[in-house]
């Protein structure tokens, strides 16, 4: 699912803030890019985990 | 003593210790009063009737702002009802006596909240209460009130309890009811209560539970209380300790603690769940898209006045990518499967709840066994994994862990089996190893 050595978190908050609606400062962009990278860092174990197709989402919504 | 006596107690308590540990943002003694008359006045019977208690402040209170440790919403308009765990205890005959302390939006496990000041540890005031119900567990640490309520996402019930040493649930995801709660993570957040003593967390617990149609997550379960069957022991229950990833990076106190649970439950063997760490890692960018998604409109137009420690977090996690967290929910989904493979074999398994005691206000980093780590996302190390597949957990405390300083230890159940653990919780009460004493500095 991720390739961690393939993912910029400074480029990708550049690219993808400014399309949520949030406009940053370069100074805070960086320091969200930190704050990504330790998203990605934290979540590395559940990105980087090989799943069967078979594998579903935890079912949250009952009608 | 009658209500109105308990009651007038707790206010003065409040007022004399409150000052040093700022659990309380609101004391609603006219509330309070007026509540403890009409119980009085209607001479109800049972265990709870006259028992002060209080609410993390992400429960609405008629009548004042819910402001969920927000600056955001203190000017918004008031509650016009109890949210219903706190309409249920009322019912029961308790008198809330106010709103509690916690990190803004319940992001963090230290309540150090930049906007109403940190809520300090009754066993060491220099100390973190824990978070994200920090004000909940260090109100009733400190005996300004017996019984409080929390809310548990990632850890929020089980860190405090553990810090400030004393008894918490956390039921089993879809338990009790939400509604009338400031959410956080939907996907993620069960509430519960807090207290010194099995009995009294028990028939809190049992007066929170029912069915309540305004929250679309609470599963229809049948109630089933947990007090007549307080007292059976152990027989019959196979108790085992959790292994691998719960054996991790953790100060002595912390593996001490659980090996004297372990010890007294007659621990006989270790169960090894090798999704943990995968598990914990879907939690964490769950919470991270889910908590910030739910706050992005508030993110564009009122930045500046989000707590200053979550801020970038929140950022980051409105721009997660949705396939990450559409392969967290699976990979999550696969550590619920596991983990229920894994309990065919157990009744209980013990786990540390935090992997040290209380650390000092502000501490950025934790350094254990030569691992360092950013302090305040590692206080859920051993608490994440597990309220992310919901299922029930009942901390029991261990006091004098470390200097002081008290320490938690998770009893966790198959899902919806509440009441193995208020089982084992009370022989580990009557054993001496686990008690809630008001901290020594608030005893008078």
């Amino acid at each position: 699912m991720l390739d961690p050595k393939n993912f910029d978190p400074d480029a990708y908050v550049a690219a993808v803030a400014p399309a949520v609606g949030l406009q940053l400062s370069a100074e805070r962009q960086a320091r969200v890019a930190e704050a990504l990278a330790l998203v990605v860092k934290l979540g590395g174990a559940a990105l980087t985990r090989p799943l069967p197709e078979t594998a579903e989402p935890a079912a949250m919504f009952r009608p | 003593m009658s209500a109105l006596d308990n009651t007038q107690d707790a206010l003065a308590r409040i007022a004399a210790h409150d000052g040093q540990v700022n659990a309380f943002t609101e004391v609603l003694a006219e509330r309070a009063l007026a509540q403890a008359r009409r119980v009085d006045a209607a001479r109800l019977s049972g265990p709870l009737v006259g028992m002060p208690f209080a609410a993390k402040n992400l429960f609405d209170l008629r009548g004042i702002p819910t402001r969920a440790g927000s600056k955001i919403r203190r000017t918004a308009p008031p509650a016009t009802a109890d949210a219903t765990l706190v309409a249920r205890l009322e019912a029961a005959g308790m008198v809330c006596v106010g709103a509690l302390n916690m990190d803004e939006f319940a992001y963090g496990f230290t309540t150090e909240n930049s906007h109403d000041g940190p809520a300090h540890n009754p066993h060491d005031l220099s100390r973190v209460a824990g978070g994200s119900s920090g004000g909940s567990a260090a109100a009733v640490a400190a005996g300004m009130v017996p019984v409080s309520l929390g809310t548990d996402t990632n850890g929020s019930i089980r860190v405090p309890a553990s810090l400030c040493g004393i008894f918490g649930i956390k039921p089993s995801y879809g338990r009790l009811p939400r509604s009338g709660a400031t959410l956080f993570v939907a996907a993620l957040d069960h509430v519960g209560p807090f207290a010194r003593d099995v009995a009294t967390l028990a028939a809190v617990y049992d007066a929170l539970q029912g069915p309540d149609a305004a929250d679309p997550a609470q599963v229809p379960m049948p109630v089933e209380f947990v007090c007549p069957g307080m007292e059976a022991g152990l027989g019959g229950l196979r108790i085992g300790r959790l292994g691998g990833w719960f054996d991790g990076p953790q100060t002595p106190a912390a593996r001490a603690a659980v090996a004297a649970v372990a010890k007294a439950l007659g621990a006989s063997g270790t169960a090894i769940w090798a999704d943990a760490e995968a598990t914990r890692a879907a939690a964490f960018l769950i919470t991270s898209s889910e908590g910030a998604g739910f706050r992005l409109p508030e993110l564009r137009d009122h930045l500046e006045d989000f707590e200053p420690l979550i801020q970038d977090r929140l950022l980051a996690g409105a721009l997660l990518p949705a396939a990450w967290i559409f392969h967290a929910q699976r990979v999550r989904a696969m550590g619920k499967a596991s983990m229920a493979a894994l309990l065919a074999d157990w009744d209980i398994l013990i786990a540390p709840a935090t992997p040290t005691p209380a650390t000092p206000i502000g501490q950025e980093i934790l350094t254990m066994q030569g691992v360092s780590m950013p302090l305040r996302p590692s206080m859920g190390l051993f608490t994440q994994p597990i309220s992310a597949i919901g299922l029930p957990v009942l901390t029991v405390p261990l006091q004098n862990a470390e200097g002081v300083l008290p320490i938690g230890v998770q009893l966790i159940g198959r899902p919806w089996q509440e009441a193995t653990l208020f089982r084992a919780a009370r022989v580990l009460e009557q054993s001496g190893l686990c008690a809630a004493p008001v901290a020594p500095a608030f005893t008078v």
